[in-house]
């Protein structure tokens, strides 16, 4: 090569309309709570909500990247209501450590095993391998093998990343699509992978940045879940809506007789660092669905494989370098965000601002479901769960129902926006193939997300009590 | 923001042909010709204008003037063409040239004439892909001219925002 | 060599009067003088004066002073004059010379010393005739300067009567040697082989004659010789075996004495020695040799002259080899220079010979191809038109054929456009339709219009139709152009190749050119190539050799632009008729220039700027070109100089003169 090579030039993107409102919004929005005297809201609650109403505009709007806003709530937080405030208001505040610790918050520590473990199983083709080895039962019926395409989607989604899960899924399936009739087969195909991934990603803490958000919300207030124990509340919600996803695209889209192989070779990596990896993310997962016998923290199980395989040098500084921080830093925020509401007296307020307490619960229990499902079709879902999270807990203060059950629920509720290519990332990957129209997915989302989203409202409650889960 | 082509090419049936083989991508990316050096570099200046990623160059070894060589050795240090893929397109194969365009244009392919669709697009593809990977580009919007598979390898390093 | 003394000149010349007085001079210092010159005087008598000078100088001067007398003889004491002076003798011997007559006097040096290191530059000068030990017996000084006196009038004066005098008292210029072997060696070889034959005979009594046919073997080679044998009659040559056969060393006559040298070495003899005719001869065994010599003890004077005569004669005969051994060398030498010369010169010939068979070859396979080619290309270029007329009918009875057929029409007849052109219209359109990639597929059919591109997008089975033909049109439009092309290479391929015969009247130099320059369109297509034609009248000439003569200068001119050259090559192509018998061609290139050194030598075969490496055109390409020209009765010129080469080619309207005949 010659000396004088092409520098890659950062070009800033162009704001959209969208993004340039919201960024206007969000910044009226939070002087507006600052310079206007708000009744029965003490300084440090109007601070909060202004710092809030920010967070709802630029989240919403995306006028600025998701993590950065996640980041941009820490640092107000700490220049505006810590013990460093710029300027300090009566009462005592909370040390900024506080703010930053966030960002090392025992969920976090949580999702950065899973996300270890998920690279991990990416870097040695186990997921490959395994949807290959999982499938062969289902060869033979294209219907059936769509449920197993669904369930192995769903299964890896619950300690992968959906998006990731979704990737992985696509780059096997795609040359089958290819050999599949142009048409509503395709789409079908296409269709099951991101809504199994989205789905599945509500089945274990680890599964999706909203259940660590809700997680880390609820042992905020005390009330924490075990790994094991998100896993009952949610498991039962996620197999009947996958169930009914697979009846519904296989009504819709698949013909019992279509031409549909999906056999794949298997080809698990046999080098000891393979097995060691192998070896230390079953222990992992062992670990995590048997809290309840040993009682150490998810968190703290989840960290062991961090440090394992750091020191065995299965993986390196460069697997670190890759892993997925800014959703760890989207997550930090919406956590941080909580405490800020909580420790600002704003949930108080809040709770104070409408009479929940004269609307029916079941009424209410569906609002809130579908607030969630709604914004979360039309943004991020950790986003959603960021705002909607603190908001729902601060809320469910003063209802007759366990709050675990509400924060869980909204968490559960934000995997189930999923009617726009723009929903989430597993979405955009399907729409990108070419082969989902925008019309497909919004009848599939509306109506699987609707499913998932009346069941979650009106039996999730019932059922959880009924086992006594809660 | 689209992915651009550039065919750099002086002779009309030849580009015609090399065109009508990528017309499967034309939905996707934006192609764009040239038959000189001169209308190369304005097709470049419009496709950076438009906000759009030049990712890929077939180049013709001879051109009248100047050689096909020497113009992507100077666009292996133009910003706008920052991490393009260089194809030297040619029925010509000079050894000092072709050592030139690797050695200082990192020329990244060489294409033969009489080349076959099949394999034109496979590379074209693959180069894109290449490019894709190289400079960053979110490759969702591109993903129809790209090699699914090295593609959504990134995408899955995203995770779930 | 300095200052050689040049006797022949001087003979006669001074006073070149028969009786001009002589005069010797003794240069010594009184009283020594005195007594020199009496004794001198005293072997002088009637013939020359004698004068002294106490010193060189005073010599001198009297040379000057008395210009009428002539000096033969110079006597000249060692000893200096005087104690401060330390002329060395070689000094003053210069001296002496400074006066004409005094440089043609022979000089004799008196020395009473034992050991003379102040000769050297006299002797190599050959001024110094004899070194006299002083004092020195009675008489002796009188004997040489007699002897002196002699031989040099002899030499110089040989008409004077003083000479004649003194050589009339002895009979002889000189005088007579008293010893045995120097009278001897003065008489002839027969004489002296006479008088030891006949010492012999005296000893041992009549020896009988022996008479050999020629051819008889007399002495073998690697054999002992324990005789001699003397030659009173007929030839004898000595021969040497060698390995380049039988060596001729010397070829004797009568009276020689054959065996000798061996017998005198006590070894075997080193030649044959065979009689070339009849000979006469007197065998001498070496025992009889031995007892003739040993009882009469003068015939070994005899036999000592015999010997020295005949190592003398075969002496000469070994210089006189050598010399011819010498001269054979350099002619020689002379020889084999010219051969590889010529060597050479066939070499290059042999070159030039297999390019142009290459060439030749070259041609034929061109010729070849261009014959296959023709019918296929033929057939594709008639097929691409088929393929249209076809359609349009099977367009006629499309339901919109009209349409269809209108796309096709247009689409291939499409006139080129540049592909800026080409992308402006496409941005009207896109900014028409607002969709870039809709836009793309239209534009591509040939669809410009905005308001028939909305029409057609929005009727997509009309646009996929209309794609479809344009598609069709396109093709069949590159179809053509590219027989074409095709077709009018393979012309050029068999104007090219044209086989060489008579020349062809009526030529147009312009056509050659062309053709020339479309064959080698791919090589020239990074140049700008620009022509000047002038008005050229038709000519005589082979158009084949023509075309390979601007094929190799194109190719000469395109190589200078090759590498190095700043901006664009720019060959320039300009024809005019500088007068009604000639045309002109001028191809000038503004590539890097030839070397002037190298100049000289461009037209000389197989020189080439490129590292010795041969390839097409170049090396003999402008050798080639010029032994075109030349076989044409033309002339070709090359002048360079940095960014401008042009080479000139003149012919004549009449062609190649009628008894040439130019062989490729």
């Amino acid at each position: 090569m010659s000396t004088a090579t092409a520098r890659p030039r950062v070009n800033l993107p162009r704001l959209t309309l969208v993004q340039r409102l919201g960024l206007l919004l969000g910044l009226i929005a939070f002087l507006v709570p600052l310079l206007i005297e708000i009744p029965s809201l003490e300084p440090a609650g109007r601070r909060m909500l202004a710092i809030f109403l920010l967070a709802i505009l630029f989240w919403v709007s995306e006028a600025i990247p998701l993590y950065a806003t996640a980041v941009l709530v820490i640092l107000l937080e700490v220049l505006m209501l810590s013990d460093q405030a710029l300027v300090g208001v009566a009462g005592t505040l909370p040390p900024a450590a506080s703010y930053f610790a966030a960002l090392a918050n025992p969920v976090i520590i949580l999702f950065l095993g899973g996300f270890l473990i998920a690279d991990g199983a990416r870097k040695f083709g186990l997921d490959r391998s395994l949807a290959a080895v999982m499938l062969r039962p289902f060869a033979g019926n294209a219907r059936l093998s769509l449920l197993g395409l669904m369930m192995i989607t769903a299964l890896l989604s619950m300690f992968v990343s959906n998006t990731a899960t979704t990737a992985t899924m696509f780059a096997v399936v795609i040359p089958i699509l290819a050999a599949l009739p142009k048409g509503r087969a395709r789409t079908g195909v296409a269709l099951a992978i991101p809504v199994a991934a989205n789905v599945g990603g509500i089945g274990t803490p680890v599964g999706s940045p909203p259940n660590a958000i809700a997680l880390g919300a609820l042992e905020a207030s005390g009330q924490g879940i075990s790994f094991i124990g998100w896993m009952l509340l949610a498991v039962p919600l996620m197999v009947v809506v996958l169930l009914f996803a697979w009846w519904f695209l296989t009504r819709r889209y698949i013909a019992a007789e279509t031409p549909l192989a999906l056999e794949l070779s298997a080809d698990f990596d046999r080098s000891p660092a393979a097995v060691i990896f192998y070896l230390i993310a079953g222990a992992t997962i062992l670990l995590w669905l048997t809290e309840p016998f040993h009682g150490i923290a998810s968190s703290t199980v989840g960290f062991l494989p961090v440090v394992a395989l750091l020191a065995t040098q299965v993986m390196g500084a460069d697997d670190i370098k890759r892993l997925q921080w800014p959703v760890l830093w989207l997550v930090a925020g919406g956590i941080a965000l909580g405490a800020g509401i909580g420790a600002s007296g704003l949930d108080l307020w809040l709770i104070g601002l409408v009479a929940w307490e004269a609307l029916p619960l079941t009424l209410l229990l569906l609002l809130l479901v579908g607030v969630s499902v709604g914004l979360s079709t039309v943004i991020s879902h950790s986003a959603a769960a960021n705002l909607l999270v603190p908001l729902t807990l601060s809320l469910a203060i003063g209802l007759p129902i366990d709050p675990t059950a509400v924060g869980v629920m909204v968490a559960l509720a934000c995997a189930l926006g999923m009617a726009l290519p723009i929903s989430t990332p597993p979405n955009a990957i399907a729409y990108a193939t070419g082969e989902v129209p925008t019309s497909e997915m919004i009848v599939s989302g509306v109506v699987i997300g609707g499913f998932g989203a009346l069941l979650l409202a009106l039996v999730m409650p019932s059922l959880w009590t009924a086992l006594g889960l809660l | 923001m689209k992915l651009a082509l550039l065919i750099l090419e002086d002779e009309r049936p030849v580009r015609e042909a090399l065109k009508r083989d990528l017309a499967a991508f034309a939905r996707h990316l934006r192609i764009e010709e040239a038959e000189d050096v001169p209308t190369a570099l304005e097709v470049i200046e419009e496709i950076d204008a438009a906000g759009d990623r030049l990712a890929l160059v077939l180049a013709d070894h001879r051109l009248p003037g100047t050689s096909g060589v020497d113009f992507l050795i100077d666009l292996a240090v133009d910003d706008r063409a920052f991490a393009t893929r260089k194809v030297l397109v040619t029925g010509q194969a000079d050894q000092d040239d072709t050592i030139r365009a690797i050695n200082e244009a990192g020329l990244d392919r060489y294409v033969a004439k009489p080349w076959t669709a099949d394999a034109l697009r496979e590379l074209v593809r693959d180069q894109l892909t290449e490019f894709v990977l190289a400079a960053g580009v979110d490759p969702l919007p591109h993903l129809a001219v790209l090699d699914a598979e090295r593609a959504l390898s990134i995408v899955g390093e995203r995770g779930d925002l | 060599m300095n200052e050689v003394f040049d006797r022949a000149g001087h003979a006669g010349s001074g006073a070149g009067d028969r009786l001009a007085p002589l005069c010797v001079l003794v240069v010594a210092p009184e009283p020594l003088a005195a007594s020199i010159a009496e004794e001198v005087a005293r072997g002088l008598t009637d013939i020359a004066e004698v004068v002294c000078a106490d010193d060189v100088a005073a010599a001198g001067a009297l040379a000057i002073a008395h210009p009428e007398r002539v000096v033969p003889l110079v006597f000249m004491t060692a000893s200096p004059v005087s104690l401060e002076s330390s002329d060395s003798i070689d000094a003053r011997i210069a001296t002496l010379d400074a006066q004409p007559v005094l440089r043609r006097a022979s000089v004799l040096l008196l020395t009473d010393r034992a050991l003379h290191d102040d000769l050297s530059r006299s002797v190599d000068r050959d001024r110094l005739h004899a070194v006299i030990r002083i004092p020195c017996s009675p008489g002796v000084l009188a004997w040489h300067a007699r002897a002196q006196a002699a031989r040099w009038l002899s030499a110089h004066r040989p008409t004077d009567p003083r000479t004649l005098a003194l050589v009339a008292t002895d009979a002889r210029p000189v005088a007579q040697p008293e010893s045995d072997l120097l009278r001897l060696l003065e008489l002839d070889t027969q004489e002296v082989a006479t008088q030891l034959l006949a010492g012999i005979e005296r000893v041992l009594g009549p020896r009988p004659r022996l008479v050999l046919p020629a051819g008889t073997r007399l002495i073998h080679e690697g054999v002992d010789v324990d005789a001699v044998l003397v030659v009173l009659r007929g030839r004898v040559a000595l021969d040497h075996a060698s390995a380049a056969g039988d060596l001729r060393l010397h070829h004797d006559s009568t009276g020689s004495v054959v065996g000798l040298l061996s017998l005198a070495q006590q070894q075997r003899a080193f030649f044959t020695a065979r009689a070339t005719t009849e000979v006469e001869v007197v065998h001498l065994s070496f025992e009889q040799l031995d007892r003739a010599l040993s009882v009469d003890a003068s015939l070994g004077a005899a036999m000592a002259a015999v010997s020295i005569r005949a190592l003398a004669k075969r002496l000469r005969r070994a210089d006189q080899l050598q010399v011819e051994k010498t001269q054979l060398n350099h002619a020689l030498e002379r020889e084999r220079r010219q051969l590889s010369e010529t060597l050479h010169q066939l070499e290059q010939a042999r070159l030039e010979l297999v390019e142009q068979a290459r060439y030749a070859t070259l041609g034929e396979m061109a010729a070849g191809i261009a014959h296959e080619l023709n019918n296929p290309v033929a057939a594709m270029l008639r097929a691409t038109t088929y393929v249209g007329e076809d359609l349009e009918r099977v367009l006629a009875s499309h339901p919109q054929g009209r349409l269809a057929s209108e796309i096709f029409a247009t689409e291939r007849d499409r006139a080129p456009r540049t592909t800026r052109e080409e992308r402006a219209a496409r941005r009207r359109l896109e900014a028409a339709l607002g969709d870039l990639a809709l836009a793309q597929r239209l534009f591509d059919a040939g669809i410009e219009d905005p308001d028939r591109a909305r029409a057609l997008a929005a009727d997509p089975p009309s646009l996929d139709l209309v794609e479809a033909v344009a598609g069709i049109g396109s093709a069949v439009r590159n179809l053509e152009v590219a027989s074409r092309r095709m077709c009018e290479l393979v012309t050029s391929l068999r104007a090219y190749s044209r086989p060489k015969g008579e020349p062809v009247a009526g030529v147009d130099l312009h056509a050659g050119l062309e053709d020339t320059l479309r064959l080698m369109a791919h090589r020239l297509r990074d140049v700008e190539i620009q022509r000047s034609y002038g008005d050229l009248p038709a000519i005589r000439c082979h158009p084949g050799e023509l075309e390979q003569l601007w094929t190799n200068l194109l190719v000469n001119a395109h190589d200078a632009l090759g590498d190095g050259a700043e901006g664009h090559g720019r060959i320039e192509l300009m024809t005019d008729a500088p007068d009604a018998g000639h045309v002109r061609v001028q191809i000038r290139d503004n590539g890097r220039g030839i070397d002037p050194d190298i100049l000289p030598r461009v037209f000389e075969p197989r020189f080439t700027t490129k590292q010795g490496a041969v390839r097409y055109g170049l090396g003999l390409g402008l050798a080639i070109a010029r032994r075109i020209v030349d076989a044409h009765g033309g002339a070709i010129e090359l002048s360079s100089h940095p960014g401008c080469t042009r080479v000139t080619v003149t012919l004549p309207v009449a062609g190649p003169p009628e008894d040439e005949d130019i062989e490729t």
